[in-house]
């Protein structure tokens, strides 16, 4: 990176341009955050582990919500039960806690066993602290626990990636079609179309050329 | 890659401080080292034109691609490489049409098909925002479905795609040629991160009126700035890494603005231009961002002449002292450099405040500059350039034609951008109209927090209303993109000849169009 250079140019000072001041704010995150979060059992571990180096699906929610998170969980099992097998065995979904003053360990037990999550759905919850992290690098929004009316305010969007396509993405899983969901993450996990093409490309056969006009 | 980014952009006035740096600093969140750049030290590119070829990699063309008559063809390769954006930037991968960023410009004649065998040379092992799967839009072109990049026609690394401009006018027309076009990548779901990779170029029209030659001797011809001075100017920011690599955030569903603004790749460039007149074509290349230009001679505006806009010539040229323009949108302006001493600096100024893709916040006084013009000469160059006060007729508008009016509301619903309250649904189209027919269209926008610019593609269309009243001058021609926001919607009239077949129209914020806002039509015979 340079620093500063002197202008070839003598520039008329009446040309309005200075200061042009840019501020870029960016959080570089890395793939599967390795914020330590807990889960139901009490074991502490963190969300690349959690991850196995396979797809993941991160979701915020917290057991008391009587909002979107009981839509939005709902919606991801579909989505989920919609995969091919293979496709399912190479998926983790990650459920972090947006409440974890009041959400106890067992209420996170009892939140995946009312709902039958199977085994490669975590229920976790994790410090403000790491929580604000992995928010953060998520890009999700969520406030405080407001007393007066006993919620939380947040974002009902489901965050997913594929470490091997690269490709990271977003639905409101909570409002958006299952099929169509299903589709956005296939395409993602795999980061090839889940689609053929219309009317696909010839082949090129190297060195192949062809005389033309 | 996993990148959230959150870009701000403070702009504030103050006296001129002889080459002051503008600085790209590093994140909050892990403190980096500001980077200084010096502005006005890259000259500014043209992007090279594509010429015609006599072999092409491949095997023999279809000959449907001579259907309208002996064309030019052409070679088009989707490959990685390097681009600089900035002499004290290092370089950037991208991916490129034959190298270089903004691609090849294609140069089009009326009656002359041009055709391009569109090869993707891309890494099938592709890891990172974008995908290797790509389309080609001719982007207001008038070409058959299967030319028109139609988001499901991707071809995959290691094969190619023939693609026929025919070069034709609807009706036969005249009236209906373009001037300033454009091609892009249109891959179904990718489009925004593939366009941001680098995938776009300019495509320019030329006919008998408009003959690209100051000095024709034919008496029809307009004889406007030419060669030299005809000047392809793509708006696109940017947001780099510190080495150099683009910062792009996928889950950025408003649509990414970046902090660098460049104009044909590069970053606070500069224009040596002679003491005479220079026709500008102004592309709005950017995922979502939007510009408002003004010139400036010190503390004062220069005014100049708008002459054409996204369907080509407009009927009568338009002066102004600003001029705003959505993404996606072309609007041709001609400034006269000839009052000017030698040794005068003029800037274009982009004016708009913008923080995220939803929209402009505000309009800054003072301005970025973003293209230094160094006038040079003693006296006034020679100049057989001309702006007559006629340029190109507009045709009237038919209304015998009209065979329906729709109703289009965009609008977010249940997280996805929808017309009409449908993501994209590539299965169903949304109208089935008849081929010769024309439609109006009322088309509004739900929710005042973001503007969409709206594109049909296939046909030109004429903005017949913009908020109940009638346009402004220079959005009464020919256009393929409209700026919608809440506050103005729009009346169009939508015609559908010579094709038919399945054509999209979509949000030219290409975050929306890639997360559902876009449809399509079925033209039937």
């Amino acid at each position: 990176m340079s620093s500063l250079k002197e202008d070839p140019i003598q520039i008329d000072p009446r040309i309005p341009r200075v200061p042009i001041v840019l501020t870029q704010k960016h959080v570089q995150h890395q793939w599967t955050p390795d914020t330590i979060v807990t889960k139901s059992d009490g074991t502490a571990t963190t969300v690349a582990a959690l991850s196995e180096g396979k797809n993941m699906i991160i979701q915020f929610f917290y057991t008391r919500c009587n909002g979107s998170c009981p839509g939005t969980t709902m919606n991801l099992k579909k989505i989920l039960a919609m995969m091919s097998p293979k496709l399912r065995k190479e998926t983790v979904v990650v459920s972090v806690s947006l409440d974890p003053d009041r959400d106890s360990l067992a209420d996170l037990k009892a939140y995946s066993d009312a709902r039958s999550l199977p085994n490669n759905w975590h229920v976790v919850k994790a410090s403000r602290v790491n929580l604000e992290h992995l928010l953060t690098v998520t890009g999700m929004s969520a406030e405080k626990f407001d007393p007066k009316t006993q919620r939380i305010k947040h974002t009902s969007q489901i965050v997913f990636g594929s470490k091997q396509s690269g490709h990271w993405r977003m639905v409101n899983a909570e409002k958006s079609d299952t099929k169509v969901s299903l589709e956005i993450l296939q395409i993602t996990f795999e980061g090839v179309h889940y689609m053929n093409p219309r009317s696909p490309g010839k082949r090129l056969i190297r060195g192949q050329k062809v005389k033309v006009g | 890659m996993n990148r959230r980014t959150l870009l701000t952009t403070g702009l504030a006035a103050g006296a001129g401080i002889t080459a002051a740096p503008f600085i790209m600093r590093k994140g909050i969140a892990q403190a980096g080292t500001p980077v200084t750049l010096t502005p006005w030290v890259d000259p500014l590119p043209t992007p090279p034109v594509l010429n015609p070829t006599n072999i092409v990699s491949g095997a023999a063309f279809d000959p449907r691609v001579t259907a309208y008559g002996a064309p030019n063809y052409h070679e088009l390769i989707e490959a990685e490489g390097f681009h600089q954006f900035h002499r004290d930037l290092p370089a950037t991968k991208m991916w490129l049409y034959n190298g270089t960023f903004p691609g090849p410009t294609f140069i089009n004649r009326r009656g002359i098909p041009t055709v391009v065998r569109r090869i993707n040379n891309l890494n099938p092992a592709h890891v990172g925002f974008g995908i290797p799967e790509t389309t080609m839009h001719h982007h207001g072109g008038h070409q058959s479905p299967m030319d028109d990049g139609w988001p499901l026609d991707f071809i995959t690394p290691g094969t190619y795609r023939d693609h026929l401009i025919p070069n034709i006018v609807p009706d036969n027309d005249s009236n209906e040629w373009p001037s300033t076009l454009w091609y892009h990548d249109h891959c179904i779901d990718y489009t925004a991160a593939n366009v941001y990779r680098g995938l776009a170029g300019m495509s320019l029209h030329f006919d008998d009126l408009d003959s690209g030659n100051e000095n024709d001797i034919n008496p029809a011809a307009l004889r406007l700035p030419s060669g030299a001075y005809d000047v392809p100017l793509v708006f696109r920011d940017v947001a780099l890494n510190a080495d150099g690599s683009l910062l792009f955030n996928q889950l950025d569903t408003k649509g990414q603005v970046g902090n660098l603004k460049t104009v044909n790749g590069k970053v606070k460039p500069y224009l040596t231009v002679q003491r005479r007149k220079y026709r500008f074509r102004l592309l709005g290349g950017s995922l979502a961002r939007e510009w408002m230009f003004r010139i400036w001679n010190g503390n004062v505006r220069v005014p100049f002449q708008i002459i054409a806009s996204d369907g080509g010539l407009l009927p009568a040229p338009v002066t102004v002292t600003q001029h705003q323009q959505g993404n996606a949108e072309r609007y041709e302006i001609v400034v006269d450099f000839s009052k000017f001493a030698n040794g005068t600096q003029i800037t274009l100024n982009d004016h708009l405040v913008q923080t995220d893709g939803n929209k402009p916040v505000g309009v800054s006084p003072t301005g970025e500059p973003l293209v230094l013009f160094r006038v040079v000469g003693a006296a006034a160059a020679p100049d057989p350039s001309r702006v007559p006060d006629v340029l190109r007729p507009l045709s009237p508008v038919d209304m015998t034609r009209v065979m329906a009016t729709r109703t289009i509301e965009l609008s977010q619903v249940g997280g996805f951008w929808t017309i009409n309250g449908s993501p994209w649904n590539p299965n169903v189209p949304i109208f089935q109209p008849k081929l010769g027919s024309a439609e109006i269209w009322n088309v509004s926008v739900k929710g005042g927090g973001w503007d969409h610019p709206l594109h049909i593609h296939q046909e030109f269309f004429r903005i017949l209303k913009r908020g109940g009243a009638k346009p402004q001058a220079w959005e009464r021609g020919r256009k393929d993109v409209v700026l919608l926001s809440n506050t103005s919607p729009v009346q169009l009239y939508v015609s559908f000849r010579t094709f038919t077949g399945p054509y999209v129209f979509h949000c030219h914020n290409l975050a929306h169009e890639d997360m559902a806002m876009m449809a399509w039509y079925n033209v039937i015979p």
